[in-house]
């Protein structure tokens, strides 16, 4: 996948996963969170960490470069708007290319999901 | 008393250094914000919360590298300069082999001239696959070999059209005028062979193809003051280099000794991976791994005899710190970062981390022009 090629040591998580297991997943799982609706960096990183109990943490910054990466590619699109607070913050959406290369990029991972059920046969694989 | 706003445009003066779009800049800003927020509610002081988020968002010339990549990702002009390239070669091969058997020349002549036009296609094919695999340390005096080569198409050009308007009298023979164009071509196309393979490479990469280790995310709380105190450091320092007195206090716990030496705090900067750091050793034509041999030749491991909680750092590891924070003041950086810690280590001179530099070579003339390359 492309975000091996460009960034596998830049998204880290502790300990749990493999560097490029993360790296390889980055761009899925911004796309499949702004299926939700637009959010922001900070917000993505906390989701992130959340949904994974706490076993996938990127490292802050490098987010950024992703984000800006995916649109250049055209799959997300930005605005600045206004947070809580008063301040500035910058929010992400999915265009329709983005929808497009979830789409295809989430059979990817249900590929490679489906031979290890098969291999290992466990129901949440 | 600690104040957060004056830091944070420290801190965003020291990231436009290396990041030119405010944009980007506003955009880490508003989340180096956020964390801090997030920490100050998690009950950390100020001074702990910003500093916590400043290292969580990661050093500032991984980040420059990483927006660097987008910008040169662009499929489209690296493939146009591919074709560029290749076709500029079967170009001056052709236009070259052309020359070579319509003009009247010896046998002798046409064949020195086939010699020199196979040597320069044969070179340009290969220097694409060789920039690829060369070691850093190699690679940096290669971009410098280039960077001097590219200056002989320029004097060639000019010489030739002096000579195409008969300003100068000082013509060469038609087979060293096609040598000097095949060499003209050679110089230019490897410059656009480098700045092909230049977007590939990252800037800290070390031997063996590994590249940037990824940073792992610190603790909330950054290391107490009074640990960094005891080191000998009291003004404004990096994350990284608390990070690396921490990774300091590892090694000497592993080698079992029961203080923190001069050899210990250059471990530790070898194992942080800083990526400046490891700009400067490539510099330096040095690797991490062989500076780290030495190192552990004289730093001898021993039974442990430490009981437990801090250990002390001893007055040479204390006097290279001061001599680390003179210099950034020296150089008016704002923060002591690891590349002044290496320096201060070098200046002290008599504790192990000296001898082994020493030995090594490492000047502290070049290990300063290696850090005013390396943009720190």
């Amino acid at each position: 996948m492309a975000a091996l090629d460009i960034h596998s040591v830049t998204m880290y998580s502790i300990a749990m996963l493999a560097k490029e297991l993360v790296a390889a997943s980055t761009e899925p799982l911004i796309l499949s969170l702004l299926v939700e609706g637009e959010s922001y960096g900070y917000a993505l990183i906390q989701e992130v960490k959340r949904l994974s109990g706490d076993k996938i943490e990127w490292t802050d910054g490098m987010l950024y470069p992703v984000l800006h990466r995916m649109e250049r590619e055209g799959w997300i699109q930005s605005r600045w708007g206004e947070a809580e607070n008063g301040r500035k913050r910058k929010y992400y959406s999915l265009k329709k290319d983005g929808e497009k290369a979830l789409k295809e990029q989430r059979e990817q991972w249900v590929t490679v999901s489906k031979l290890f059920r098969q291999l290992w046969k466990e129901e949440y694989v | 008393m600690f104040n957060l706003e004056g830091a944070i445009r420290i801190w965003r003066r020291q990231m436009a250094g290396s990041i030119r779009s405010s944009e980007v800049l506003d955009e880490l800003e508003s989340h180096l914000r956020e964390e801090i927020t997030r920490q100050i509610q998690s009950g950390a002081t100020e001074q702990q919360a910003y500093e916590a988020a400043v290292a969580r968002l990661g050093e500032p010339a991984a980040l420059r590298y990483e927006f660097a990549k987008i910008g040169n990702s662009q499929r489209s002009s690296r493939k146009f300069l591919r074709g560029l390239y290749v076709g500029a070669i079967a170009f001056v091969l052709f236009v070259n082999t052309w020359n070579l058997l319509e003009s009247e020349l010896s046998p002798l002549e046409r064949l020195g001239g086939f010699f020199a036009l196979s040597l320069v296609v044969l070179y340009l094919s290969c220097l694409p696959q060789w920039l690829k695999t060369a070691p850093p340390n190699r690679y940096l005096q290669v971009e410098i070999a280039i960077k001097l080569g590219s200056n002989f198409v320029v004097v060639w050009s000019l010489w030739s059209l002096l000579d195409a308007l008969h300003l100068v009298n000082f013509t060469l023979g038609f087979l060293p005028t096609i040598i000097g164009w095949c060499l003209c071509a050679a110089a230019g196309l490897s410059a656009v062979a480098f700045a092909l393979n230049a977007s590939r490479r990252p800037p800290g990469e070390i031997e063996g193809g590994a590249s940037l280790q990824p940073r792992p995310i610190p603790p909330n709380c950054p290391a107490p003051p009074e640990f960094l105190k005891s080191a000998g450091l009291s003004k404004r320092i990096d994350p990284s280099v608390e990070r690396s007195l921490e990774i300091a206090h590892a090694e000497a716990l592993r080698l079992g000794h029961d203080f923190i030496g001069t050899e210990h705090v250059l471990l530790a900067l070898l194992k942080l991976n800083d990526s400046a750091l490891m700009c400067v050793l490539g510099g330096l034509n040095l690797s991490s791994e062989g500076v780290q041999a030495e190192v552990e030749k004289l730093a001898v491991p021993t039974v442990p005899r430490h009981a437990g909680g801090t250990i002390p750092f001893t007055p040479r590891s204390q006097k290279a710190m001061r001599l680390a924070q003179r210099e950034a003041k020296a150089l008016n950086h704002c923060c002591v970062s690891p590349e002044h810690i290496f320096v201060g280590l070098l200046c002290e001179g008599g504790g192990l981390a000296g001898q082994v530099l020493r030995k090594l070579g490492v000047n502290l003339d070049r290990v300063r022009q290696e850090i005013a390359r390396a943009g720190c």
